[in-house]
């Protein structure tokens, strides 16, 4: 396992000497500050200024202000759910690609390292990275909220770990995608295609009543039901960012889902890692 | 030599992993319910049912004769009563349901306890005027205003359902109209056909008009309904108007499209077990027809995906069975179907809401 950790940092070495930091951190700033600019808060500003106001005067105007503001982080947080996840399938999509390009995969094989700790390490490592940005961005948002409202709330933060689980399924295919094709395009494409079939899989009964009853509605059902439910884990983060109560043991099993898919498509890299010549 | 690297426990690995985080995500979801079973549709006359019309054909035709009387032609085929007496058209529809087959069916016991109570109600009248619906009654026909009953009426006991005593004129060899006085100065007309049909619900002019076609010469023009449309156990033909009043007061749009694009529709249900409908609707014109078609496909997409959005499982269910065939020949078919275990259910909720009915006017009647 210390080999595993020790690939996962040496991506993260490799990474800082790419400059792969600079591109992430500050693509995520540059989405942060035009959020800052553009979003229009005058309207929540105001409900949350009634409610300091008249706040030191009726008990219940105390409310509002944490209600306006667990509303605007559960519409915050639902959007950078699957936005965030749409950004990072995009600026991860290269790590693995350049990982695998040759002349650094033969050095990389000719160290003391098993294939399967080259590709668990690797996983590791832009995971740690996407979880550096994650953190980025939700305390950034938290930050920016903050500033604007005057009401301070980590519940975003909180609720942006479910999205990183939730980013853990995707970048496994997306990993998995670049070993079988050394190409950044396609396995951004099957990031993407994850995400979507993860709502669905979430949304499957109502996308399978709009399909005729039969072997149709069958195979959908087969073919989205083994994908992790993105769609209920990203209303689970909304709602952790709302403060609003949910089933915790659901969303312990929606997340383990999402790490057993991802341990399942790692595997099925692994196996073709482990057959491959370079 | 190096050792051969194992690569199926990876594999393995995947299969079991990919199963475990199904299985565990599946836990978090409710169950969903089972999958209705499919419900039989009547298509086709079977050969119990060709049988049976057989057996009813009970209306012999005389044969053409010329002027002296000497018969031109081999006499036709004997009728059906029910069917000879069908018009050629219809304002807005002819619909026969198959009473006795219906009340022996499945359902029959609990549809006979919604429909008419417990012995001691309208059952047990029926039965004092020698009506048992189990044994009597065999068909209930819906021809626009009229009502036709077929099944054994010898000995005039149901006249005693009506109140006062009826004045009877014979109308051809084997009809006669019977006459009530109502108190506001009208009359009430029946008529009887050979002790084995009445007919209600026309006045006294059109009442005789519809015991000559049975007992006039030759056979009658085809009406509306034929012989071998008898199959399944409610089966008729419903005018687009009358369809549309009906589909209009869900969706008026719809209700429109139907006005215009249908010409006529078919319908034949088997209510043996489960009931399956089977309407087959011929439009005025094949691409009007198609958007007839698409329209009501839509509409049952639409109202399936409504019903699961809101959760409504068993509703989108029932739906789930009703389907819109390819149009072929300027017609297409809707089928759908209602399973057992839910009209049974449906039937036990009505008998309970009787029997909280009646009790309720038992208390009321007893302070």
């Amino acid at each position: 396992m210390r080999q595993v950790w020790r690939v996962a940092l040496d991506l993260l070495l490799e990474a800082s000497r790419r400059r792969w930091f600079v591109a992430l951190f500050g693509a995520i700033t540059v989405v942060l500050v035009v959020l800052g600019l553009s979003l229009q808060l005058e309207v929540v500003d105001g409900a949350l200024a009634g409610s300091r106001l008249f706040g030191q005067v009726l008990l219940k105007d105390l409310f509002l202000g944490q209600t306006v503001l667990g509303f605007l982080n559960f519409a915050v947080a639902l959007v950078a759910f699957h936005g965030g996840a749409l950004f990072l399938c995009v600026a991860c999509s290269d790590f693995a690609v350049e990982l695998l390009a040759e002349g650094r995969i033969e050095h990389l094989l000719s160290l003391p390292v098993a294939r399967w700790q080259l590709l668990f390490g690797t996983y590791l490592g832009v995971l740690a990275l996407a979880a550096a940005g994650v953190l980025y961005g939700s305390l950034g948002l938290t930050l920016l909220l903050g500033v604007k409202s005057g009401l301070w709330s980590w519940r975003l933060a909180q609720g942006s770990a479910l999205g990183w689980v939730g980013f853990c399924a995707i970048y496994a295919a997306m990993l998995t995608t670049a070993f079988f094709v050394r190409s950044a395009a396609a396995s951004a494409a099957a990031g993407i295609a994850t995400l979507v079939l993860g709502v669905l899989s979430s949304n499957r009964e109502a996308v399978a009543a709009a399909i005729e009853a039969g072997a149709g509605r069958w195979a959908f059902r087969v073919l989205v039901m083994p994908f992790p439910r993105l769609g209920d884990l990203g209303q689970a983060s909304a709602y952790l960012a709302m403060g609003r109560p949910f089933d915790a043991l659901v969303t312990f099993k929606l997340a383990l889902g999402c790490l057993l898919f991802s341990g399942a498509l790692l595997s099925v890299a692994a196996w073709w890692f482990e057959r491959k010549d370079f | 030599m190096p050792r051969a690297r194992r690569r199926w426990p990876w594999l393995v690995a995947a299969l079991a992993l990919l199963l475990a985080g199904a299985a565990l995500m599946l836990s978090t979801e409710p169950a969903l319910p089972p999958e209705p079973r499919e419900v039989k549709l009547p298509t086709r006359m079977s050969a119990a049912e060709s049988k049976r019309e057989e057996a009813r054909r009970t209306v012999v035709w005389l044969p053409p004769r010329d002027d002296a009387g000497v018969p031109t032609a081999a006499a036709p085929r004997p009728s059906d009563p029910l069917m000879a007496l069908m018009p050629a058209t219809v304002k807005r529809g002819a619909v026969v349901a198959e009473f006795n087959a219906i009340v022996h069916s499945d359902l029959g016991q609990a549809m006979l306890e919604c429909l008419f109570g417990d012995e001691g109600g309208t059952l047990g009248m029926l039965r004092d005027a020698g009506l048992d619906p189990r044994t009597s009654l065999d068909r209930v026909a819906f021809i626009d205003g009229a009502m036709v009953v077929t099944g054994s009426f010898q000995g005039g006991g149901w006249t005693s359902l009506l109140p006062g005593q009826p004045t009877v004129s014979d109308r051809g060899p084997r009809g006669q109209v019977y006459q009530w006085s109502r108190p506001d100065a009208g009359t009430l007309s029946v008529g009887a056909w050979g002790g084995q049909l009445l007919v209600m619900g026309q006045d006294r002019a059109a009442l005789e008009a519809t015991l000559d076609r049975l007992d006039s010469p030759g056979p009658r023009p085809p009406g509306v309904l034929t012989e071998d449309q008898a199959y399944g156990e409610v089966y008729g033909v419903l005018t687009p108007d009358a369809l549309a009043e009906v589909v209009g007061r869900e969706d008026a749009r719809l209700g429109e499209t139907l006005r215009d694009a249908a010409r006529s529709v078919n319908l034949h249900a088997d209510v043996s077990h489960d009931v399956g409908l089977v309407a087959d609707i011929e439009g005025t014109e094949p691409g009007r027809t198609e958007d007839l078609r698409r329209a009501l496909g839509g509409a049952l997409s639409l109202g399936r995906i409504e019903a699961q959005a809101r959760g409504h499982d068993e509703e989108a269910q029932l739906l789930d069975l009703a389907r819109v065939t390819r149009s072929e020949n300027g017609k297409f078919r809707l089928q759908a179907g209602l399973p057992y275990e839910y009209l049974s259910r449906v039937f036990k909720d009505c008998v309970a809401r009787r029997q909280a009915g009646s009790a309720v006017a038992g208390a009321d009647a007893g302070r």
